[in-house]
């Protein structure tokens, strides 16, 4: 059997459009309908390429005198005659079209595992049922956090509502990702990206009830306010990550970038509101009421005379704040 | 004979003139007699008691109708401070003026203020001016009084009233006067039918409950009040001064100490610390709730006028009892936050004369009681030194049952506050 060669037309992300089996040679590219490969670029000759054999087994690429040129895609040269070879392959742009020529003997690697990338943890959220239970554990912990907050007898009602806005949130997250998986893997891989929303959720409940419990024991109402959002950014961009390692063929590296540079974006924009808020006049008292079922023994307490001692702070922000006042005439003390 | 005839004429039509004014008189004499009181005081002090009112520069508009009344004839004159506030806080703003009969105004300079009792004394350059008396001592209970000024910028109008004694447990000295006193009446006097001011007027509560400010405050303000000034803020200081004076009287450490309690739950807790504070009580029992609370709010009754916006010299507190009828305990803790979360404080001010608050959160222990306390306090822009203050507390430990408790002081120094807020924590008590 003789040798054959693919003709391989690209999409601008790189992704094949369309392949060429050639195995007949010398064979030729262009836009005419006598070709072997038929390329539709107006930029492109009507016979623009020759491709044939060389000795060693390798293939030479020839530009026929075209008016428009045969450049390779990555050094971005003009060439009259491009050697291929055996085994290699040439990227080309004739026109507005990059092509990929590779023989039969180009070796291609071994497949991917998705199981590379979430380690042996991987193959539960692969798993149809143990997704869902994931999924479901998710589900209930955050429906069974709400129940908490709600001071009537009967809370039917309103867990019932709660539940139904839960579901549509995980269902429009969810749905959202599986529908960019189609577009690009041409599969929706529904219940891995279910899973991965049902263990944020997790994450998320985890870290506000931690951050309560914090705030309450150790009165720490300033350190919970910086540290809270952080602590949502750094999960969220573990969300977009995991999402992205399913959806998407982007390199680690890049993945983790496009994470964490929407994570700290959004972040910025959460901060910036905050400090914008927090330095707005108002008649409202903001501080943390927090109350936890713990006992006295875990709670960080300070004495009468030592709360009320420690109040000079206050009112040294108070004053300095009293000091950018109205420019007009002021009373001092 | 043409002249004696006419002569005659003359001296007959005299005669009847004569005849006819003689008769006419005595009846116009006793027509006068008739007229009611009211009128007769009226025309013969309406001359003494004047218009004021605050216009705003730019646009040379009214931003405040008052009323005031003459006190010696050189032009002083004596209103409430909240009529010429605006003037103190913001001169750059504002002007004051006299409003005279023909509609010419006159500029008013301030002399000096008394803050606590809502007065200020300003001068007009008139000479010769009809002036009122000052009363010496307090009427009887009963006395018909008169209280005249300008009420919704419609004119000079006097109603009568009876005068009903010094409010018994008011802070700030206030005589009670039954008599509808309107806005824009303000500052204007109340006085006997001698024409001797008694009160000045201060404020309505509506239904024609009034109240006035004494006479023996004018009094003490006209001997304390030096030469009329340019510069109203100058005034600022004096403010500042009294409040931190009253607040000495009032906010005493007997306040607190030797206040009465009140027995809520398992709890004994600050109640009607002196006959000044108003207390209420009410429980509610929510239907479909899985709690019920007590609730108790005291409240002193009267405030001293620092702005439109701003009001200060009061003291609040309340107290929340919540039992739980049900609910585990993260439940109970969950609701028990929200209800720690809210306030009670009316405190308002814009952002020219206050601060906004600053807060500091803990968790205390006092003997068997732990408490999650909140301290907040805001500062005065325009008098240093001094604070608004709201001070929570949450008894901790029990998933059966909470209590929670504000404290609200406005208008004192730091100090105080601190002093009283850990006096008030202090009376709290677990009774078994």
């Amino acid at each position: 059997m003789g040798k054959i060669a693919f003709a391989e037309i690209l999409d601008r992300r790189g992704n094949i459009r369309e392949r060429v089996r050639i195995d007949s040679f010398p064979a030729t590219i262009g836009r005419g309908y006598t070709n072997a490969v038929i390329v539709d670029d107006r930029l492109v000759s009507v016979e623009h390429l020759r491709l044939s054999l060389d000795s060693e087994g390798g293939m030479i690429v020839e530009d026929l005198n075209t008016a428009n040129g045969t450049w390779l895609s990555k050094s971005r040269e003009r060439v009259e005659r491009h050697s291929v070879p055996a085994g290699g392959e040439a990227l080309i742009r004739i026109g507005q079209t990059v092509m990929r020529l590779r023989g039969d003997d180009f070796a291609v690697g071994p497949a991917a595992s998705s199981r590379a990338l979430f380690g042996p943890f991987g193959r539960f959220i692969e798993n149809g049922p143990i997704a869902f239970g994931i999924f479901a554990a998710g589900f209930g912990l955050n429906v069974l956090a709400f129940g908490q907050e709600i001071s009537k007898k009967v809370i039917w009602s309103d867990l019932t509502g709660m539940s139904l806005l839960l579901l549509i949130a995980f269902a429009l997250w969810t749905g959202f990702w599986s529908f960019l998986n189609r577009l690009v893997l041409h599969s929706f891989r529904f219940m891995t990206h279910l899973a991965i929303s049902g263990i944020a959720s997790i994450a998320f409940l985890t870290l506000i009830v931690a951050f309560q419990y914090f705030e309450f024991i150790f009165s720490a109402a300033t350190v919970v306010r910086v540290a809270q959002p952080a602590g949502f950014a750094v999960i969220f961009s573990l969300l977009l990550y995991g999402h992205l390692s399913v959806m998407s063929e982007l390199s680690g590296r890049k993945r983790m970038l496009t994470s964490v540079l929407i994570s700290a974006a959004i972040l910025g924009i959460v901060f910036l509101v905050s400090y914008t808020r927090e330095k707005e006049f108002s008649n409202e008292l903001r501080f943390s009421s927090v109350m936890k079922p713990l006992g006295r023994k875990w709670v960080k307490m300070v004495s009468s005379d030592e709360f009320f001692g420690d109040l000079g702070k206050v009112k040294a922000k108070i004053d300095a704040m009293a000091k950018e006042g109205p420019k007009d005439k002021t009373v001092k003390e | 004979m043409r002249q004696k005839r006419g002569i005659m004429k003359k001296v007959v039509c005299i005669t009847v003139f004569l005849f006819i004014a003689t008769r006419l008189l005595p009846v116009s004499a006793i027509a006068q007699e008739m007229l009611p009181e009211t009128q007769k005081v009226f025309g013969k002090y309406s001359d003494r008691v004047v218009k004021i009112q605050v216009v705003e520069k730019d646009s040379g508009a009214k931003a405040v109708i008052g009323s005031g009344f003459f006190v010696n004839p050189e032009g002083r004159i004596v209103t409430n401070y909240h009529v010429i506030s605006k003037l103190v806080l913001h001169p750059d703003r504002y002007r004051a003026e006299l409003v005279e009969t023909a509609g010419t105004s006159r500029g008013l300079l301030i002399m000096g203020v008394d803050v606590i009792n809502d007065l200020a004394l300003v001068k007009a350059e008139v000479n010769d001016a009809p002036f009122f008396r000052i009363a010496s001592g307090e009427p009887e209970q009963g006395t018909r009084l008169y209280s005249m000024g300008f009420p919704q910028d419609i004119g000079l109008s006097i109603v009568e009233g009876t005068y009903n004694g010094l409010m018994k447990y008011a802070i700030y000295k206030k005589i009670h006067f039954t008599a509808p006193i309107n806005p824009g009446m303000s500052g204007g006097p109340a006085i006997n039918a001698s024409g001797e001011v008694v009160g000045v007027n201060v404020r309505s509560r509506g239904q024609g409950i009034g109240f006035l400010v004494p006479a023996d405050a004018v009094v003490r303000l006209l001997k304390s009040a030096g030469p009329a000034k340019r510069d109203p803020q100058s005034f600022l200081e004096d403010i500042r001064s009294q409040i931190l004076a009253h607040q000495d009287v009032f906010f005493s450490d007997d306040l607190i100490k030797s206040g009465q309690t009140v027995r809520i739950g398992d709890y004994r807790l600050p109640g009607e610390l002196s006959p000044f504070f108003k207390c209420w009580g009410d429980s509610n029992h929510p239907e479909n709730f899985p709690y019920h609370t007590v609730d108790h709010r005291c409240s002193t009754d009267d405030y001293i006028y620092i702005s439109g916006e701003h009001s200060s010299g009061v003291i609040t507190f309340s107290h929340r009892y919540i039992t739980n009828d049900g609910m585990n305990s993260f439940r109970f803790n969950n609701l028990y936050s929200e209800f720690f979360q809210g306030w009670k404080h009316s405190m308002y001010g814009d952002e020219e004369e206050v601060t906004r608050f600053e807060c500091k959160s803990g968790t205390l222990r006092r003997g068997e009681i732990s408490f999650k306390t909140v301290f907040c306090a805001r500062g005065y822009k325009k008098l240093r030194g001094l604070y608004d203050v709201v001070f929570k507390a949450a008894v901790l430990g029990s998933d059966h049952s909470g209590l929670e408790t504000e404290l609200d002081i406005s208008g004192v120094s730091f100090e105080k506050a601190v002093g009283v807020t850990k006096g008030y924590l202090e009376m709290i008590t677990w009774e078994k």
